[in-house]
């Protein structure tokens, strides 16, 4: 199959006069698999069906490899969309959805049927072929409906948060087989979900967004440990995130009590709630507020005079005898604090 | 709860009365067409078949039959097929005048069946068509447009959208979609559609009323019958009727809920 | 569409304006409708009828709809419903006429009633008004009901059990939680009801007889009998003022409703 690049050049979208997307620049590379990420509402879906041609750009362009595609309707795309409820053809059964792409492409019977057959074998439901898709499992529908998308070769596969349906177990199974699917094929995925683990678990980079708008394109690891925002921060499961005022003298010993609310000092930063130590100690500056089991784990929350809420996460056997109400003292390294972007 | 069961008692009650009310003159005209008497009156004679005899053997009640099975059919067959591309193009699309196209396409249902008839007379005639059954097939289509509308609109509108996105990724142009995609799925609906069409022109009397003159159908002919004097073979062709519909409005009720 | 349904309306719009007999723009076809006693009678006998049809209908339609949609058993009620609009495939006229043959003087009570008692009695029903009345408002109940239905089917059964729950009673739940969600579907099927009932042309000639007639009635009689085409227009067109006058305020109702959700 043959991967090509997306590029997208200054996007608006506009619904009626909300607007969805704005000035949206992102250039994707072939074979890439790269995910939007973000809260409901960002535009991530919008974004991915304009690139599959189902949504019309208010203005700007698209481009699929070299073709500027901006006003190329769906069908003669290269691309390929996946739903999350996968809108099988509830008429036709499996091998017939399977083989209707082809069929369109006015491909010769027996070739089509060669092509359903061994994609039936791939997907493991080569007995499956005459059922139809309300008698078979959803794990499976979602098999059917990736085989359908890829057998008519795709430069592009689009697929909008074809997870989302599946319970937990399921899920974990499908990433590595999407994963998988990818490295065999190779073409360029555009993933679209709202869980940071399926981005940070599959993507080779992802792209996280809000209000329409790119808030930070990174590799996974980078994401995950530099976010450059409050945002990316909150979105990848940092709990705490606070300002100060000077960033060149840090004082490590003073930490915690040149903390500020996030918006009032100068330097945004943040740090991990499992990077923070803690002891017991009768003068400790920091009170217990409240104390919640995670199964291995519990989550602590402290607070000093200065109104300050911090969490720390803990293994239980560590912090099984901590109680609300006890003083502690915290401490962090250096390394562990992030510095934020100003925004 | 004591107060309970009594209002359940009178509903029981009211539902046994209103049901029985509907259902008495049906009964009393299958019970009057075996009656050999040839006056509408009580007490019964005796058993007879032959008003059923007459009507398969009066070549007005045939010709009658004829007609109005004609334009009925064709009438429900375009009705269905203009109201699918309505529909399709009513759910599907998101154009600004799409609201008042609704409107539009409805507005027949609120106008009384005899202005229809009456209107379309006199502009027709006016413009120098003959009444004739071509009129007549094209005066009830008018009237069952909205109905078969609402009917595939109404299914069309709980496919998914993803279902014709998919096809459309996949290379498939709209109108192809539109039949194999779209198409297929309302496959029930259009059959209730067909059949619920048919029984309301097979059964529409005043609209025929005013666009035709010579050709006769079955209930223009059904009501000169009554109103120029009895004529027993009414019941027997009233029961024929009864029993068709009946029996097809049941089974396109029978698929609308199958969907 | 446009052609068959919309220029016509306006055909007879304009017809209803012309002199009958020089084709010139006059309003003497409106003024001479009403100065006709048999003319004014008539347009307010059609009122009348309608509107006493549609109060029967809705009566009797409401306790229906409730019945089948919450008391009878889930196994039947697909049932009860079926039994309920079946007659609708069954032709509308000699369904009328059956009516005749049962309400006649000579009909099928009388008969009863003369064999259980021994009483020749009249009964005097059959063509008059009440018998049109009685005719239209089973039709009437027969279409609303199924509407209704519609509307009730789909209220959270929910909000009953949080109605009970509050303590609240059948009396509540029906007032403050059924009414109000079932009114778009009581509109829509009293507006239809009242549409028909006003236009309708067979059940006021076969039960309501030829003496007092109703629009639909003289606007036949006018067409077939003295080809005055303009008078019959201007019946036509006063039939739509009817409609018009009495459906926009129901019909603005249910964007009300639907705009509260």
């Amino acid at each position: 199959m043959i991967s090509k690049s997306i590029k997208l050049k200054n996007i608006n979208k506009k619904f009626d006069k909300t607007e969805v997307i704005n000035s949206f620049n992102l250039e994707i590379n072939a074979g890439e698999f790269i995910t939007l990420l973000g809260p409901s509402g960002c535009g991530k879906t919008t974004l991915l069906r304009m690139i599959a041609g189902l949504e019309h750009v208010t203005s700007g362009n698209i481009y699929i490899g070299e073709d500027d595609v901006t006003s190329v309707p769906p069908n003669k795309r290269d691309t390929s969309i996946m739903f999350q409820d996968y809108a099988l053809f509830p008429h036709m059964n499996i091998k017939q959805n399977i083989g209707y792409g082809l069929k369109l492409k006015k491909i010769h019977k027996e070739e089509i049927d060669k092509k359903t057959n061994d994609w039936l074998r791939k997907i493991d439901l080569e007995d499956y072929g005459l059922r139809m898709p309300h008698e078979i499992s959803g794990g499976q529908r979602q098999r059917v409906a990736l085989a359908r998308s890829l057998v008519v070769e795709p430069s592009v596969l689009l697929l909008d948060e074809p997870l989302g349906a599946l319970d937990a177990n399921l899920r974990k199974n499908m990433q590595s087989e999407l994963k998988k699917v990818h490295s065999d094929i190779g073409i360029t995925f555009v993933y679209v979900t709202h869980d940071q683990e399926e981005a940070l678990s599959m993507s080779t980079k992802i792209v996280l967004m809000n209000k329409g708008k790119i808030e930070q394109m990174s590799i996974p690891v980078d994401l995950y440990n530099k976010p450059k925002s409050s945002f990316a921060a909150k979105f990848m499961g940092f709990s705490n995130i606070f300002s100060i005022e000077n960033k060149q003298e840090l004082d490590m010993s003073n930490f915690f009590k040149i903390l500020k609310d996030k918006e009032i000092g100068k330097q945004k930063i943040c740090f991990r709630s499992n990077n923070v130590n803690f002891k017991i100690h009768t003068n400790g500056e920091f009170k217990v507020v409240s104390k919640q089991y995670f199964g291995g784990m519990y989550q602590i929350e402290v607070s000093n005079d200065n109104n300050i809420i911090i969490n720390l996460m803990s293994d239980e056997s560590f912090s099984n005898n901590i109680q609300i109400n006890d003083n502690l003292n915290l401490t962090i390294d250096s390394k562990d604090i992030i510095f934020l972007e100003n925004q | 709860m004591k107060s309970f069961s009594l209002l359940n008692n009178f509903l029981y009650v009211l539902f046994t009365i209103i049901v029985s009310l509907i259902y008495l003159p049906i009964l009393v005209m299958i019970v009057f067409s075996f009656n050999s008497s040839k006056y509408q009156i009580m007490p019964f004679r005796n058993f007879t078949t032959s008003w059923y005899q007459r009507v398969l053997t009066d070549s007005q009640y045939i010709e009658g039959l004829t007609n109005s099975l004609i334009v009925s059919i064709s009438v429900s067959f375009f009705a269905t097929l203009l109201a699918f591309f309505c529909a399709y193009s009513l759910v599907n699309s998101n154009f600004k005048g799409k609201s008042f196209l609704n409107i539009f396409f409805l507005t027949p249902l609120v106008v009384p069946l005899i202005l229809i008839g009456i209107s379309l007379r006199f502009y027709l005639t006016s413009r120098g068509y003959e009444p004739s059954l071509f009129l007549v097939a094209i005066g009830q289509s008018i009237f069952v447009m909205p109905l078969a509308i609402l009917n595939l609109s109404n299914r069309m509108s709980q496919i998914p959208k993803n279902l014709e996105e998919a096809a459309w990724s996949l290379g498939s142009s709209r109108l192809r979609s539109m039949f194999e995609i779209i198409l297929p799925s309302c496959k029930f609906s259009l059959i209730a559609t067909f059949i619920l069409t048919f029984t309301f022109a097979f059964d529409e009397f005043i609209i025929a009323y005013f666009l035709t003159n010579f050709s006769i159908t079955l209930p223009i002919k059904i009501w000169t019958s009554l109103v120029t004097g009895f004529d027993p073979a009414i019941n027997a062709i009233g029961t024929i009727v009864f029993l068709t519909s009946l029996t097809l409005g049941l089974i396109s009720q029978i698929l609308f809920l199958k969907k | 569409m446009t052609f068959f349904f919309i220029f016509p309306i306006f055909h007879t719009l304009r017809l209803s304006f012309l002199d009958p007999n020089t084709g010139v723009f006059t309003f003497n076809n409106y003024f001479a409708f009403f100065s006709k006693d048999i003319f004014y009678d008539s347009f307010f006998r059609t009122l009348k009828l309608s509107f006493f049809v549609i109060s029967f209908s809705v009566i009797l339609a409401f306790p229906l709809a409730y019945f089948i949609c919450f008391v009878v058993k889930k196994k039947f009620r697909t049932l009860a419903l079926l039994i309920l609009v079946a007659p609708f495939w069954t032709s509308f006229t000699i369904r009328a006429f059956s009516w005749q043959l049962i309400l006649s003087d000579k009909g099928l009570v009388t008969w009863f009633i003369n064999k259980v008692t021994g009483y020749e009695i009249k009964l005097n029903f059959l063509y008059t008004m009440n018998a049109s009345i009685f005719g239209l408002t089973l039709f009437g109940v027969m279409l609303i009901t199924l509407l209704l239905f519609n509307s009730m089917i789909t209220i959270d059964k929910r909000l009953l059990e949080a109605n009970s729950d509050l303590g609240g009673n059948k009396f509540t739940e029906i007032k403050n939680i059924i009414l109000p969600l079932s009114l778009p579907g009581l509109i829509i099927g009293s507006v239809l009801t009242f549409i028909i009932a006003v236009g309708d042309y067979a059940v006021p000639t076969l039960l309501g007889g030829g003496f007092k007639p109703v629009l639909a009635q003289l606007m036949l009689s006018t067409i077939k009998g003295t080809f005055d085409l303009n008078t019959a227009a201007t019946m036509a067109i006063l039939l739509v003022i009817i409609i018009i006058i009495a459906c926009i305020p129901l019909l603005s109702l249910i964007k009300q409703v639907r705009l509260e959700k």
